[in-house]
């Protein structure tokens, strides 16, 4: 069905492939598009589900991995019930499907299994309604374009759709690392019909670079059963330490930082890129405006003569001069977002490690 | 001949009509018939056309002749009169009169004009339509060259006018005629009618109304005089009272008067700069006037005309005067000077109003005179001529090599109106003629000015010891003898060192008493520019001298480094020039680091030609540069005898670079600070090519050289910088070989910096003696060096003097380290760009622009000190980053802002932040 290529391949998926997944789509959800739209409050998970994404996930690391959510939608709630993968992508650099050499075909082909995958989940009663997907990153590294343009194809057939992000390198710390992820009205409207983003636009609606994309709180759900074979599980064992607990004080903290400092200094490439585009467009500006005005005050020169001699005047647009078109902001938030993004994870992870070294400092001090 | 068999009957009314003017013109009893009786009368019984043809002719120029007789100014005519003799064409003249006999300008002209008219008669006669359009303007031509004496029209000229026109419009018309015609002749003739139709109206002349009095002209023209002779009569008088300004050429040498060469002087100077004016006749005329002067003041007046009229032989600034000319004007100087020593009643003065002169005979008797003239404008002007003489000819050619040789006489000369002005203690023109002298002396050594020396005696002795014959000559000669003489001369014997007058002798000083005394009277009383001046030439000369520590003191006195760039061109190369002189001199005492930087700013920009004024350079903004400029750069060129060898210069200077950042270039972590980032892309350059092969070239060769160097191969660089073949030009042999040692020594070295620069870190400890092994160095000389590099900072170790080994402390950046300051460095860009961006949107406001540039530079200041902080605790790095992203993050938010309009307020705050941050948190 739907392939999403891995992030750092920077692939945008072609029309083709959106549309045979919103011709789909539009005809499962027939009937639930018609309803009033409101926006996502909150994303409930299924354990089950959860625990496949995770599986999923980390077992594709280093590679990416992604998937179809399945769910209802219930109102201001995405109700999350089931999930299933994709197929992996092979590891070459065109991001073509393992078991086909052409790219075409292989997306036909993904796409032809998710319908069939769908069929055969609805023949054994399991919700066969997309709700969005799923997809695992590296250090939070998801904020590109391709984000964006999914969630844009997604949303041309559901509304309310959601993407559940899990980072297996968090989970090694300790953390659930499951976030659910939408974008936002305000962002949609700016950007959503035409794809332009202009930065009158962005000052007309007030659009922050924190309001591309936003998080939804993320609950899971167990069955009653579930949850009471866990509890049976930990009985009596609840006070005990395990050894995730022992890695949590580990003192080791410098891959994680140095791969957050790497990407950070990309990100700052990637920015100084966009500024040089911003600065380049300034002086392609100022030169346009400046030849511009040379020609308008000919122009104007050449008017007077003319309504002096009474002949018609000659326009004053020019179809010649084209001003320059300004570079889109898009990729400027973007890597926004994801500065923010790393600047956040090293923030909490610091705060952590900050107070691990105190630990031990008290305790080496007590001995 | 100029007619064709093929010519068509029909042409024949044209024709017709023409002869029947010519008939008119000569008798008038035929003006009575009409034109077919004519025709029919004068064609009679002739039927056949190509019969006709050659009678046609032979009647035709009978008439014409006829006619120009009729008209009362033939040649003949004109023997007769009595004044009219002298007038007689030069040329034709074959007379046995000893008087040489002139015919007048004008009366010459007249009679070109005749011929011409004859013949434009004739070819309009015979419809010769394409040597007449021709004729038609050489006729006008000269009739403009006549009118502008007369100021009107001959009666023959309009006649002529007439006829032509006649003949053109009469077969314009006929359609038949002008078809048969052949294509040339129909375009001519169309082209003829045109113009005539164009000439009449420019002259404003009305032929019509011409033709109507035309037969009482006619009747009246043998009676009465036309005005030609009106004119030759007049002619006549003025020579009769001997007013005549050329008459004086010729005449006999004691029938010159004084007020006679005054006229003749008046008229010449009238002439000067006039169109059409032949200037080397005006100077042919005023030498000769010269040996007729009556009086002393007198000849210093021609002198100084003469001296101009030299002058302006040259023509243009871009070119220079003719060798000949520059040595007879020289001549003409000296003679003045000496005129105006020996007679010191004459003052010559620049610029204030000289008083009247005083009358013919007060000044026979010697009475005080003030001439207009400057004899340090002339000698700077014959200086910059023979200067532009050399940028002209080419260097490799004998004539060169003559020219170079009367630069001893230039100095003599220049001494000599030094001197003049020394006596007379005019400051001004001292220090002018006093920096030429230095122009012609700073750069020569001591030996090569000995040798000017000897030579320029020599000759001077050998020109006193020649015997006076000419001057005896000279009295006798008239005008054309002496120059009949002298073009011989010209032509002849270009290159004969004799021409400078006798009586002078090369100073006696050397060449350095010479320098330090000019340089010190400028000192003294010079202006800045001259100051300036003398303190380079003195500089250049001392460093060519060999003496670099004391040329390298008075440059830093003079602080000139810092004020050159206010300078005129020329002083700026003349500035470059020194600079390179000094890199040179520095290089052969063996001070590489010295001469790196003296000849860094010259070389590194690739345009070293341009800078040091030894050809232009092909740049690639060629297009930019206009034809003036370019004109401006070849004119400040200085002459080839004293270029400085670029290729030599090229060569100290990568030398130098190699010996002194060979291992700075490969100290990576300060690799962004190095000096010399023209030398880094050279070896990168180097290294890039797929294959080396031998070294070619300069630059290839200390590539070559420090690729070994980089590969600890000493013994090979050292082999390779030694066997350049350049090193032969360096002034010295036997001092070059010693440098050569110096270079090997430095060699070494710099190889053991580099070594341990790149291997250090492999080692723990490095002994002392191995490495002075390795580099054939004593052990101190390595210590030494080693412990530069570990005080320097380049190196981290400590020196173990007991075991005389030195410790390695290696200590590589982690790579979060290294991902840190890589992060540093992109934010620091990226901060740099953005106040960039920020500046383009309030550059309108200066004051805030500096003021966030100072900002920056604190950043900057930051980054560095953060750069060489290898011991970052990777906590307090990842806290300095994220303090630095959420500055980051306020800049954006205040970019934004910006942009939507308030920029005032964005600016404000922005700035507050940056202040805020870069004063509390980082600094």
């Amino acid at each position: 069905f739907f392939y999403r290529p891995r992030a750092s391949l920077s692939r945008t998926p072609t029309p083709a492939q959106s549309m045979n997944f919103a011709q789909s789509a539009a005809k499962e959800n027939a009937t639930k598009a018609a309803e009033a739209v409101a926006p996502v409050r909150a994303v409930e998970l299924d354990g089950g589900a959860a625990l496949k994404i995770i599986k999923h996930c980390t077992d594709a690391a280093p590679g990416l991995a992604t998937g179809a959510l399945l769910g209802l939608d219930i109102g201001g709630a995405l109700d999350v019930t089931a999930c299933f993968p994709f197929p992996k992508a092979s590891t070459g650099g065109d991001g073509e499907f393992a078991y086909d050499a052409d790219g075409a075909f292989a997306a036909e082909d993904g796409a032809q299994y998710q319908l069939d995958m769908m069929r055969c989940l609805r023949e054994i009663n399991v919700d066969s309604n997309t709700v969005g997907w799923y997809q695992s990153t590296y250090l939070g590294t998801f904020y590109n374009e391709e984000l964006i343009e999914t969630f844009l194809s997604y949303a041309e057939s559901i509304k309310r759709c959601v993407c559940v992000a899990y980072d297996p390198t968090y989970a090694e710390q300790g953390v659930c690392a499951l976030r659910a992820l939408k974008l936002s009205e305000a962002f949609m409207e700016v950007y959503g019909e035409k794809g332009e983003f202009s930065i009158k636009k962005i000052h007309e609606r007030g659009l922050k670079w924190s309001d591309i994309v936003v998080e939804v709180p993320i609950t899971i759900r167990n069955s009653a059963l579930a949850s009471a074979v866990m509890g049976e599980l930990a009985r009596g064992k609840a006070a005990e330490l395990n050894t995730t607990d022992y890695d949590r004080l580990s003192l080791s903290t410098a891959p994680f930082v140095e791969e957050n400092m790497k990407l950070l200094g990309e990100c700052m490439e990637d920015f100084a890129n966009e500024q040089q585009k911003v600065a380049y467009f300034q002086r392609n500006m100022q030169r346009y405006q400046s030849q511009h005005a040379h020609w308008l005050q000919k122009r104007r020169q050449e008017n007077a003569r003319r309504r002096a001699n009474g002949e018609d005047e000659l326009p004053e647009e020019d179809d010649n001069y084209k001003a320059p078109t300004p570079p889109s902001r898009l990729e400027n938030f973007l890597i926004t977002n994801q500065v923010a993004e790393h600047v956040q994870d090293l923030d909490a992870f610091t705060t952590k490690t900050m107070a691990k070294l105190e630990l031990v400092t008290a305790i080496s001090g007590s001995k | 001949a100029r007619r064709t068999l093929t010519r068509p009957q029909d042409l024949r009314p044209a024709r017709l009509e023409i002869r029947r003017r010519y008939k008119l013109a000569q008798t008038p009893y035929f003006f009575s018939t009409t034109r077919h009786e004519m025709a029919s009368k004068f064609w009679g019984g002739d039927s056949d056309s190509s019969v006709s043809d050659s009678d046609d002719t032979g009647s035709y120029t009978d008439s014409s002749s006829s006619a120009s007789s009729n008209s009362g100014s033939s040649s003949s005519d004109q023997d007769l009169r009595g004044a009219s003799k002298y007038l007689q064409d030069d040329s034709s003249d074959s007379s046995e009169d000893d008087r040489r006999v002139i015919q007048s300008a004008k009366d010459r002209k007249k009679s070109e004009l005749r011929a011409i008219v004859a013949e434009v008669t004739a070819q309009a006669g015979d419809g010769d339509w394409v040597s007449l359009v021709k004729s038609f303007d050489r006729l006008v031509k000269q009739s403009d060259k006549l009118i502008s004496s007369t100021k009107r029209f001959s009666g023959f000229y309009i006649r002529a006018l007439k006829c032509i026109d006649d003949a053109v419009e009469s077969t314009y018309a006929d359609k038949e005629i002008r078809k048969s015609l052949s294509t040339t002749a129909s375009k001519s003739l169309s082209a003829l009618r045109q113009r005539l139709v164009k000439y009449l109206k420019v002259v404003s002349l009305d032929l019509s109304t011409i033709s109507t009095q035309q037969e009482e002209d006619d009747s009246a023209s043998e009676s009465e005089p036309d005005i030609f002779d009106d004119d030759v009569a007049a002619d006549k008088k003025d020579n009769l009272n001997g007013k005549n300004k050329d008459f004086i050429l010729y005449a006999d040498r004691k029938d010159v008067t004084f007020e006679m060469i005054d006229e003749k002087l008046k008229d010449i100077i009238a002439c000067r700069g006039k169109k059409g004016t032949d200037r080397h006749v005006a100077v042919r005329q005023l030498t000769y006037m010269a040996t007729l002067a009556k009086c002393p003041a007198q000849e210093v007046e021609i002198l100084l005309h003469i001296i101009s009229a030299q002058f302006d032989t040259a023509g243009s600034m871009s070119t220079h005067m003719s060798v000949s000319i520059w040595r007879s004007c020289m001549c003409n100087v000296l003679r003045l000077i000496e005129l105006l020593r020996n007679n010191t009643h004459i003052t010559l003065l620049e610029k204030e109003e000289h008083i009247a002169r005083p009358a013919r005979d007060d000044l026979l008797a010697g009475a005080p005179v003030q001439l207009c003239g400057s004899l340090c404008a002339f000698a700077e002007r014959l200086d910059d001529e023979y200067m532009k003489s050399l940028q002209h000819m080419d260097p490799h050619t004998k004539e060169y090599i003559s020219r170079l040789r009367d630069e001893c006489f230039v100095l003599v000369f220049l001494q000599q109106v030094l001197t003049y002005y020394n006596e007379r203690e005019l400051t001004v023109p001292r220090m002018k003629i006093a920096q030429k002298i230095l122009g012609h002396l700073y750069c020569k050594t001591p030996s090569m000015y000995e040798a000017v020396a000897d030579f320029a005696s020599n000759r001077l002795n050998n020109i006193n010891e020649l015997i006076e014959v000419l001057p005896s000559e000279m009295c006798e000669s008239n005008y054309d003898q002496m120059f009949c003489s002298d073009a011989g001369e010209e032509h002849g014997t270009d290159s004969g060192d004799d021409w400078f007058p006798r009586g002078f002798s090369f100073p006696r000083k050397s060449l350095q008493e010479l320098i330090s005394e000019l340089t010190f009277s400028i000192y003294e009383m010079g202006d800045d520019r001259s100051k300036v001046r003398a303190i380079l030439y003195d500089t250049f000369n001392t460093s060519l001298r060999g003496e670099f520590e004391l040329a390298r003191e008075q440059l830093l006195m003079s602080h000139l480094q810092e004020s050159i760039h206010h300078m005129d061109i020329e002083t700026q190369v003349l500035f470059n020039r020194c600079m390179a002189q000094m890199g040179l001199s520095a290089f052969q005492k063996g001070y590489f680091h010295e001469a790196r930087a003296c000849l860094t700013d010259i070389l590194s920009s690739g345009r070293a030609r341009e800078l040091l004024a030894q050809g232009v350079s092909v740049s690639r903004h060629a297009a930019e540069r206009n034809f003036e400029q370019e004109k401006l750069e070849r004119r400040r060129q200085v002459p080839f005898h004293m270029h400085i060898n670029i290729e030599l210069l090229e060569s100290i200077y990568l030398v130098s670079c190699m010996l002194g950042e060979t291992h700075s270039v490969l100290d990576k972590p300060r690799h962004l600070r190095s000096v010399n980032r023209t030398f880094l892309r050279m070896i990168e350059g180097f290294e890039k090519q797929t294959f080396n092969g031998p070294p070619e070239g300069v630059r290839d060769t200390v590539m070559c050289a420090t690729k070994y160097l980089i590969d600890g191969e000493w013994a090979s660089a050292a082999h390779c910088v030694k066997s350049m073949s350049i090193w032969t030009l360096l002034p010295g042999l036997e001092g070059s070989a010693s440098v050569l040692d110096l270079v090997v020594e430095e060699i070494k070295q710099e190889a053991l910096r580099t070594f341990i620069f790149q291997r250090a870190s492999q080692y723990d400890t490095l002994c002392l003696d191995t490495l002075s092994d390795m580099f054939a160095l004593s052990v101190e000389s390595v210590q030494a060096n080693v412990s530069k590099l570990l005080t320097t900072g380049g190196l981290t170790g400590s020196c173990d003097a007991p075991t005389s080994t030195f410790a390695v402390h290696t200590l590589e950046p982690s790579t979060l380290q290294s991902a840190v300051t890589l992060l540093a460095e992109n934010v620091a860009v990226f901060l740099d760009a953005n106040e960039r961006a920020l500046g383009i949107r309030v550059e309108s406001d200066t004051a805030t622009a500096f003021e966030d540039e100072d900002l920056g530079s604190k950043h900057r200041g930051y980054r560095n000190s953060q750069y060489e902080d290898r011991e970052v605790n990777k906590l307090k790095n990842s806290r300095s980053v994220q303090g630095k992203y959420s500055r980051q993050k306020l800049v954006i938010s205040a970019g934004e802002r910006d942009s939507r309009g308030r920029k005032q307020d964005a600016r404000d705050r922005l700035r507050g932040e940056l202040l805020q941050f870069s004063g509390g948190k980082f600094i």
